[in-house]
Parts: C-alpha cells; structure tokens; sequence
C-alpha cells in the first residue's frame, strides 16, 4: 500500500483570462477552454450529429478536442416543483392536504433523476485561429439547435471537483 | 493497492490544485475508489484495419450503446485531427509494405492472397485516397467511467460487465486498464491527459460521428405545472402545464386540449386523476365528466359534489336554475337558450320570440333579479296570447309541480355558474339515459356556457372515457366549443379515450390537441392519429410501432402542435395516493 498525495493527480494548473474566456492551464503547459453544450434531443430541429460533423470538419489539422458526457444529479427542477407544491393553496380539507404531502414526501424520498452533462474541451493551439474558432464554435452550433455556453472559472472548478470526487447522491 | 489521501499545501499558486484535489482515492486493481463513490475505468481496443474499412467495429458502435446498460457514467472522447500529410505518408508507406509483402509471398511461395488481405489492401487504398481527397481523419481516444455510490459498487461492476459483452459482440476487445487504473483520473478531469498512451485508433469523420454523445438540457417545472413522472430515456423529471405544455421554454401550446390515448389497462385514468387531483390541490376549480362514475367515491371523500345525470334525489333540489341574468336582456337570452334547448331551434317561432320577450320585460319591471321557471311560465300565461300558449305548453313539464321539475325548478339547484376555487364537481354519467339525454346536454351546455365560458372563475374540465360523449352529437359539439374557447378563457380541457378514431372524425378544435400522451395502442390507430398531429410519415411509423408494445403507465408524450418531439414518458403516482385511491374503491 502506498500512501501519497492526491493533489498529485490533479492536472490543471489554475485559471488564465484569453481573450474573454476562461483558459484552465494544464500540467503539460497546454491552455484548455471548456463548454457546455445542452440541447434538447427529443426535438426535430436539433440535430446534435449534423453539428458535431460540422464542427470536427472545422477543425485544423493537429488540433485537438474532447467531449466528455458526465452523469450528475439534477435536483434543481424537483426542488424547484416542492417549492410550488408547498405554496399550493387548494388543500382546504384534511383529505387533500393528505395528498399534498403524500405527494411532497414522495417525491422528497424519489430518487434523483441523473442528467448527463456534454462538455467540449478544447486544447488551444498557439496564435490566433484556435480562439477565433472557438468564438465561432457556439453559432455553428445554434444553426443545430445546440446550445454552446463557455465555462467560467466556477464551473470549470465545479466539474474538476466532481470528476475528482465523484458523488452521485 | 496506494491509498492517497489529501495532502495540504501551502504553495500560493495551488489554489486549484487544493480546491479540486480528491478528498482521498483508493487506486484499486482496476478501480478507483472516492469517499462517496467508485469509478471503474474501461476503455476499449479494434481489432486493427485501415480508417474507413468497413470489416473494422466501428460501424457497430455508437454512443447510445453505452447508455444501454443505463448506469452513470464517464463518457470521454478525445479526438486530435490528424495532418493530412502526415497521415497520408503513413497510409501509403503501410500500402506500399503490405503490397510488397503479398507481392513477395505470391512470387516466392505462389500463394494467392487471401480475401482478408485483399480486403486490408483495399481499405489502405481507399484510406489513403480518402485522406489525400480531404476527408477529415481523428486520432481518437474512448474511455468510459462507470460510477456508482459508496456500497453499490456491485451495481457498477454489473454494468461495466453488461458493456464488455455489449462490445466483445461488435468485436472489440474491453480494457479494464488493471494496474494503471489512475489513468482514467488523469484523463477524466478537465485539463487532463487527453491520450494517455493506451491505444488510439485513427478514423474517418464518418465513423466518429455515432460515437459522439447526444446532449441533454434541464427541463424546469411551469409556475403551474404537474407532476407526471420520469421521461423514459434519460431519466429526468417530467412536469406538465396548460399553459406552458412539457417544457416552459417551448413556444406555449397553442391549444388548450390536452389527450390521453390508450387501450384499455393503459393507465388513462390514473394520468387523469393525477393531473386533476395537482390542479385541484393548487386552488383550481375541477369540472369532470364521468361517463362510468368512477370518480365519484374520489370526488366525495375529497369534499367534491357529485352531478347525477338526471334530477337529484333530494326533492328539495335541482340540477340547475336556468334563468339566470344581471339584466332582463341577459334573462331573456336565457330564457331563449332554455326553450330551445328543451325543444329545438323550431320552438323559438316570431311569435313565441316575442312572447319570451314581453314576459320577461313585465317580469323584471314588476321584481327586478333572478326568476324561477315556474315565474316566467305564470307570467307567460298572464300575457293570454296565442303566442305565447307554445312556450307554456313546453315548459310546463318542466316548472314546479311538473314530473320534470327535478331537472331545472326545485328551490335549490345543485348547479351553479360560480364554482368557488379547489371545488371539483364530477358529473356521473353512468346513469345517463337515452330518453333524458337531450336534457342533459342541455343542462350541461348551461353550465359550461355559464361557468367555463363565460364564468369569472377559471376551471379546468376532465373528460374519462370520451369516446362514449364524442358518439353522441350534442356532446361531441358541446367538446367541440369548449376547446375552441378554452385556452382564451384560461380553461385546460384534458380528454382521455380509447378510440382516436373518434377525435380525427370530430370537428376542428379536437383535432388540434395541444398535448398528447399516447399509451398502448393498435400501431394501425396510433399511425392515423400520429399523422392527424403533424408527425412525418417515417417517425408516425416508427412511433405506432412502439406504441403497440407500451407496457401500463408508460405513454409517448407528444408536446403541442405536432411539432414531433414525441418522448416516452412513464407516469409515476405517489405511493400514498396509489393506497388512497384502493381504499376508496377507485383503484385496482
């Protein structure tokens, strides 16, 4: 058994502001931006295939991206949905307010829905194209119905954290 | 095994490092294992080949298999493009070696090449022709995480099994990365190692593409939205509103007909009674109507009022007084809309026009206010004209001392147009009979026309079993009004039935339901009903084919419009409804 230290496994290196975007540095020197691409896959003008071979066609030789799909607990809408539940007025008998919190104490003890976070990680070449690439990259999207938001620092902290200390409770 | 735990430092340029480190990880055999979780690596090898061919796995492959086993997951994939140059000298100087080989061994031994070599040759031709013509070409790495909680590492072992034999039958070799298990940390976080020396194939733009993940969004509740249950797929939360359909970043419905579609066992009435028992519970007034009475034990044990489909028992009270009015000439409107509802448009003559008209003038300038049936026949009679014998013989029947005064004049009435917010009044009519039918649906059009039409109070209307009131025309017209009116008025009109064919055959307002939940039902029937909605021909297909095999409870949510973002929804109702519902008899 060896015993050492965990910071050793960690491979960013803290935050550098390039042109608007928050660069995380990498052990090896390289300069990372990260995305997040939502969309909603059920609808008919999203084409997540369409937009992702449009956007590795766009890519220059020796250029290098990653997309990374990370499981996470969504709780926001649930939460969001108790709340309302408890501001819900219509339960002026005792029977219905039995089912008012029937309902909230099922759905505090249902579990979680997990939702899976797409994420683009681009390793920015040296000069200038990679970034006016990257600046390009959220409009080639949207023409798919995708959704391109850059990460700040506190999300890209919170996907390191999570990545590094997975919980899924 | 290393167990590593967090170590403080104190460099200033740590910040980072300190506020990301993991808390402690055990790096196992071919685990890693976290406080509150397990990560099992797996990263996978081909057999071989040249980009592009088509023997090679890769065409077997894409990333909904992953999702199959429906564990959480680390999904990383890192492409480098490679140079065109570069690739194609590799490519060729492969050809050109594998060439020479077959060219030895066929003038040294005689030996033809086999099929499988002339296949690998080819495929180095059509790569190398690919790569020199433009097309784009990746290094690409695939690893997986498959992660579960502290205890449940079983259920992650369980998947990362499930996926090897998933990828051993498309003919790749799995790879448990035993004894460099801390690669995968490496990979996995932001900033990682993108290619940590295990194997990168080199594929074409279209091999790649199927590998590539589907993104998804969060999906919030509307201010008024429901619960329903989970969306099948991706496991999220599902909520529904009139107002703002399944997803309040949608453009609104643009109708407010709401569909529940299923053969019978479905869960039809279960996703009916979910949904009203929501809307009753945030303070909204609740109309249903009950072709089979199932709901009336509900109703009353939750304080709700139960309409018979006929006059009351109680012989003090009636299903509704119908002359209603702020001003005589809103009395005399609805003196006309009861006449005419009794015996037809036919008994509305001039002249029995003219009689209503002066018997309510006299009336209301005598005594101003509300009038019973048995007042206006009184001074209907005063009048001593011909004209007015005709009304007076058809409502007498039904004015008090009449054997049909239980429908409209008794001194209380169980109807009115002013439901106060959280009533649920559910109309039984199971007890509906042909003779009284007429009647009934003149009772009902009063009312819907008076409460939901044009009342102060909004209300929401559930219909079971529709398909026994979308037969009978009067009903199916009264259907057809209210959901023209309904979403102007603030009103959602939920209608659950068996029978699609019923709706397409109805009148327009039917046939534009805002939102659909689809359950089990003949492909036949849920393709002419898909198509009615908007849905292509191809999708409708596909659609009706996975509809006839919806296990209970388990419905294709089809959002307004038939815009064709159709998902499979699986209701979910509360335990202790569930319990509620069976002790009352409402439920199997």
């Amino acid at each position: 058994m060896t015993i050492g230290a965990s910071q050793d496994f960690v491979l960013g290196q803290g935050f550098q502001e390039i042109g608007g975007y928050t660069a995380l540095m990498g052990r090896d020197g390289s300069r990372r931006l990260l995305a997040e691409i939502t969309a909603d896959p059920d609808r008919p003008e999203v084409r997540p295939q369409e937009a992702y071979r449009e956007l590795l066609a766009s890519l220059a030789p020796g250029w290098t991206i990653r997309l990374l799909q990370v499981t996470w607990p969504d709780p926001e809408p649930r939460k969001a949905f108790l709340a309302q539940v408890e501001a819900w007025k219509g339960a002026e008998t005792e029977e219905l307010e039995v089912l008012r919190q029937g309902l909230r104490l099922f759905l505090e003890g249902f579990p979680l829905p997990y939702r899976r976070h797409t994420l683009l990680e681009f390793v920015l070449p040296p000069g200038d194209d990679g970034l006016g690439w990257w600046s390009g990259a959220a409009e080639m999207l949207a023409r798919y119905g995708l959704v391109l938001t850059p990460l700040g620092q506190a999300e890209i902290l919170a996907l390191a954290r999570h990545l590094l200390n997975p919980e899924l409770e | 095994m290393r167990v590593i735990e967090k170590e403080v430092r104190t460099a200033p340029d740590d910040g980072y490092c300190a506020a990301v480190a993991p808390q402690a990880v055990e790096v196992g055999e071919d685990s890693l294992t976290f406080p509150a979780g397990v990560v099992l690596p797996l990263a996978l090898r081909d057999g071989g080949g040249a980009p592009g061919m088509p023997e090679r796995p890769w065409g077997k492959l894409s990333a909904g298999v992953f999702q199959e086993v429906g564990a959480p997951m680390i999904y990383s994939l890192a492409l480098r493009r490679s140079p065109p140059d570069v690739l194609r000298g590799s490519l060729r100087a492969r050809r050109t070696l594998f060439e020479g080989l077959l060219l030895a061994l066929a003038e040294k031994t005689g030996r033809r090449p086999s099929m499988a070599e002339h296949a690998m040759d080819r495929a180095l031709d059509a790569a190398e022709s690919a790569v020199a013509l433009g097309r784009p070409a990746f290094l690409v790495m695939i690893l997986l995480g498959l992660c579960a909680s502290r205890g449940r590492e079983g259920e992650a072992e369980a998947a990362r099994r499930q996926l090897e034999t998933l990828l051993r039958a498309r003919g790749f070799v799995p790879q448990r990365l035993v004894y460099i298990a801390e690669r995968a940390l490496l990979h996995f976080q932001p900033g990682g190692e993108l290619f940590p020396g295990l194997e990168a194939p080199t594929l074409l733009l279209e091999e790649i593409a199927p590998l590539l993940p589907t993104p998804e969004r969060t999906v919030y509740p509307a201010p008024d939205a429901v619960w329903l249950g989970a969306h099948a797929r991706d496991g999220r939360n599902v909520f529904f509103s009139f107002t703002r359909g399944l997803d309040p970043a949608s453009p609104p419905p643009p109708h407010a007909l709401s569909l529940i579609l299923g053969e019978m066992g479905a869960g039809k009435t279960s996703l009916l009674r979910l949904i009203l028992l929501q809307r009753l519970l945030q303070g909204r007034a609740v109309v249903s109507l009950d072709p089979e009475g199932e709901n009336n034990h509900l109703c009353q044990a939750l304080g709700g009022r139960v309409i018979p489909a006929g006059p009351p028992d109680d012989p003090g009270t009636c299903l509704l007084h119908p002359l209603a009015g702020g001003d005589p000439a809103e009395m005399l409107l609805s003196a006309r809309f009861l006449l005419s509802a009794l015996s037809g448009e036919a008994a509305l003559s001039p002249g029995a026009q003219a009689a209503l008209h002066e018997a309510v003038r006299r009336r209301w300038e005598r005594r101003p206010g509300p009038m019973t049936l048995i007042d206006l026949l009184e001074t209907l009679a005063a009048l001593g004209t011909v004209e007015a014998a005709g009304p007076v013989a058809l409502l007498r029947p039904y004015a008090r001392g009449g054997l049909l005064s239980g429908f409209f004049d008794r001194p209380k009435a169980l109807l009115s147009p002013d439901l106060p917010p959280g009533a649920w009044w559910n109309f039984d009519l199971s007890g509906l009979r042909e003779e009284s039918r007429a009647l009934v649906h003149a009772a009902l059009s009063w009312f819907f026309y008076h409460a939901v039409t044009v009342g102060k109070q909004p209300v929401d209307v559930f219909i079971d079993e529709g398909w026994r009131l979308l037969r009978g025309g009067p009903f199916a017209d009264l259907l057809d009004e209210l959901g023209r009116r309904a979403r102007k008025r603030g009103v959602g009109v939920m209608l659950s039935t068996h029978l699609p064919g019923d709706l397409a055959r109805q009148a327009a307002s039917l046939g534009l339901a805002a939102t659909a939940f689809v359950g089990r039902l003949p492909p036949e029937e849920a393709f002419t009903f898909f198509r009615a909605l908007g849905v292509s021909e191809m999708e409708s297909r596909q659609r009706a084919e996975q509809t006839g095999r919806l296990p209970p409870h388990t419905f294709l949510a089809a959002p307004a419009g038939g815009r064709g973002a159709l998902f499979l929804l699986q209701v979910i109702i509360p335990s202790a409804w569930l319990e509620f519902w069976k002790a009352l008899g409402a439920a199997r």
